[in-house]
């Protein structure tokens, strides 16, 4: 099982979203990495064939999507960023109407409705109207749908934004379990969620991947940009308005600060080993903060 | 396909604004039907011991079946001087009764009386002017058919006003189909599933013309059994140009009110058809629901406040085929048959192939919008 992009170019007038990407995804979990504007949402949105490419194409087991037609609907699974529901409908409700859509019978949908809906933790509330859902489990509901169909390509995009970090663990551990024998891409600027449960990482930036690999060889890109020193509360701003500052942690009178940056920021500067926090801020402290 | 067109119905039909609609449509046919039919403004003047006596509601309704029984058939010259001298009242009588005798038309003697005083059998004073049948109706007297109308009469007058607002909450339950969607961007979801862009999309619209036809299929029914159980059938086979209001005076050809009912039927759901089809292609073409409600609203609206009338004569019918216009009646039916080599007909048949043009042309635009959408 593959989903191939090759040479993948998106552009709305004069600006290239998606700029000649080109990509071989197999089973296992991709984190799509990248600040927001770097053409997450496009790639998915092309890759579930919702948006025509500018250019190049995306294959799924050696066919083009566009000619595999509702034969990749039909292995597919994709939860939007920010997509609505409709509020008067229940849980229960909503679950068989996407399997209607989805083409399955009415009642292997029904059965399936509850089997997700247990998994997601919200078979107590599946007569409850959808507007009453917290953020949450309004986001369970959405893994649920995606899922509905037990897709082979599952494509999440920034499933967890918005969601406090007991939500957040939690929607990160159903993704896991849901992960087995599928290609299951997961766009986020939300580093924690790729560090646990991403086997490779895509990094994007400016509509390219910048970088491709598992975590630890993406994570040595950076090897030897990462430092720490201790200074003096007094100090801070001044290195701040210098140098691509990641944590900073109070120690007694000091501050202990983890900088980034090519060259040893100041004398006493020690050497870290770099996480994909680092690496984020190395490539994105332009453009805007990890989460 | 019935799950999915299930789904879709309930979808248009659970909204707090389609209910509220809903209910002021319902209370507006009720009041409607209350003025008009039920037992509406039926009334006669008569004169007994020398006193005006009223009479109203379904009395009246049953005393004017029983005079129109006596005079039903070909309007003659001798009918309309014999309605006209019965059922005057002297002028002592409106003395007597504090009432000005110069505005005598003001006041209902009863259908017959009313139908003749307003096609201009009368003069002023209420007594008759001498005009001869052929005189008012020309090369049309000869099939001019008098009878008990008022009940017909009334209920098309309903059932117009009641399909135009009909018609303003389809533009609300309709428009949403296609732009809700991407409204709450559902439509990466919708256009993600296997029947999403086909049989999905198929079955919203095969809901949209279901509500359309089985809620214009219910007004028509409920207007028309009204009607037929305060009125009955009879006077069915009398002249429109005959009605008490001359609301269809002008009608240039026989036309009798069952004919007129079941022409106005397909003016009717035929506008229903074409205002759907419009509204469901400015759905899937509408950035948002709010942006296709108003400019279907205001597709749907402002026909009616065109000046169609600056048009040659031509041009001018084909304003009164849209449907606001063609719903309205009135002016479409002052139009004169059209001959087509030995055939004439009525203008309103034309309305029949323009509904199938347009209701396929947008089943096929509103579907290829949707499939076809690009979702951003």
């Amino acid at each position: 099982m593959e989903l191939r992009i090759e040479n993948l170019t998106k552009q709305y007038g004069t600006f290239i979203a998606i700029n000649n990407l080109s990509a071989v995804l197999t089973c296992g979990v991709y984190g799509l990495l990248g600040a927001n504007g770097a053409g997450k949402t496009t790639l998915m949105r092309l890759l579930c064939d919702i948006q025509l490419p500018t250019a190049g194409t995306i294959c799924y087991d050696g066919e083009n999507i566009r000619e595999y037609g509702d034969r990749y609907r039909n292995v597919l699974g994709y939860l939007p960023q920010d997509f609505g529901y409709y509020p008067d409908f229940t849980a229960m409700k909503f679950l068989l109407y996407m399997s209607a859509i989805k083409g399955l019978s009415k009642s292997y949908a029904g059965q399936r409705s509850l089997e997700l809906l247990d998994e997601v933790d919200l078979l107590q509330v599946k007569d409850k109207k959808i507007k009453t859902f917290s953020g949450g489990m309004k986001q369970r509901l959405g893994i649920a749908q995606a899922m509905l169909n037990d897709p082979k390509v599952l494509i999440l995009d920034e499933p967890t934004s918005g969601l406090d970090p007991k939500e957040r663990v939690r929607f990160r551990n159903l993704i896991s379990s849901f992960s087995r024998n599928k290609i299951v891409l997961l766009s986020t600027h939300i580093v924690s969620d790729v560090e646990y449960i991403a086997g490779n990482i895509l990094v994007m930036k400016k509509g390219e991947f910048i970088h491709k690999g598992k975590p630890d060889e993406i994570i040595h890109t950076v090897d030897g940009k990462v430092w720490e020193c201790r200074v003096a509360d007094r100090e801070v701003p001044s290195l701040e308005s210098r140098f691509n500052i990641g944590n900073m942690r109070t120690e007694g009178e000091n501050i202990i600060l983890r900088i980034i940056s090519e060259e040893k920021p100041l004398e006493d500067a020690v050497n870290v080993t770099p996480n994909l926090e680092d690496l984020y801020l190395y490539y994105f402290s332009d453009e805007d903060h990890p989460q | 396909m019935k799950q999915l067109i299930s789904f879709e119905i309930k979808k248009m039909l659970r909204k707090p604004l389609v209910w509220a609609a809903l209910t002021g449509l319902i209370v507006f046919i009720a009041l409607m039907e209350y003025s008009w039919v039920v037992p509406g403004y039926a009334c006669i003047q008569t004169e007994n011991d020398g006193k005006r006596v009223t009479i109203e509601g379904f009395e009246a309704i049953a005393i004017n079946k029983e005079i129109s029984a006596a005079y039903c058939g070909p309007l003659t010259d001798e009918k309309a001087r014999s309605i006209i001298e019965t059922y005057d009242m002297p002028d002592s009588l409106w003395e007597s009764n504090d009432i000005d005798p110069g505005r005598e038309y003001h006041y209902s003697h009863n259908l017959l009386y009313d139908s003749l005083s307003a096609n201009g059998f009368v003069n002023p004073d209420g007594s008759y002017k001498g005009t001869t049948v052929e005189e008012v109706f020309g090369a049309l007297a000869p099939g001019m058919i008098i009878g008990y109308s008022t009940g017909w009469e009334c209920t098309i007058n309903v059932l117009l006003y009641s399909f135009l607002l009909w018609g303003c909450i389809l533009v609300v339950i309709v428009s949403p189909v296609f732009s809700e969607e991407y409204t709450i961007h559902m439509d990466a979801l919708i256009l993600t599933g296997i029947h999403g862009r086909r049989k999905c999309t198929l079955a919203k619209i095969v809901s949209a013309f279901l509500i359309t036809t089985v809620g214009s299929a219910l007004l028509l029914s409920v207007c028309t059994l009204l009607h037929l159980s305060v009125h009955g059938s009879v006077g069915w086979d009398s002249s429109v140009q005959l009605g008490e209001l001359g609301y269809f005076g002008s009608v240039p050809y026989q036309l009798n009110w069952l004919q007129l009912y079941g022409l106005s039927c397909i003016a009717w759901f035929g506008g229903m058809f074409v205002l759907t089809s419009i509204v469901l292609v400015v759905s899937a073409l509408g950035k948002s629901s709010f942006s296709a409600l108003v400019i279907a609203f205001v597709i749907y609206v402002v026909p009616m406040f065109l000046p169609w009338n600056i048009l040659p004569e031509s041009l001018e019918l084909w304003g009164y085929l849209l449907p606001i216009t063609q719903m309205q009646l009135l002016k479409l039916f002052r139009f004169d048959l059209i001959a087509l080599g030995s055939l004439t007909f009525p203008p309103v048949y034309l309305a029949i192939p323009i509904t199938v043009i347009i209701s396929i042309a947008g089943i096929l635009w509103s579907k290829r919008g949707f499939s076809r959408h690009q979702v951003v």
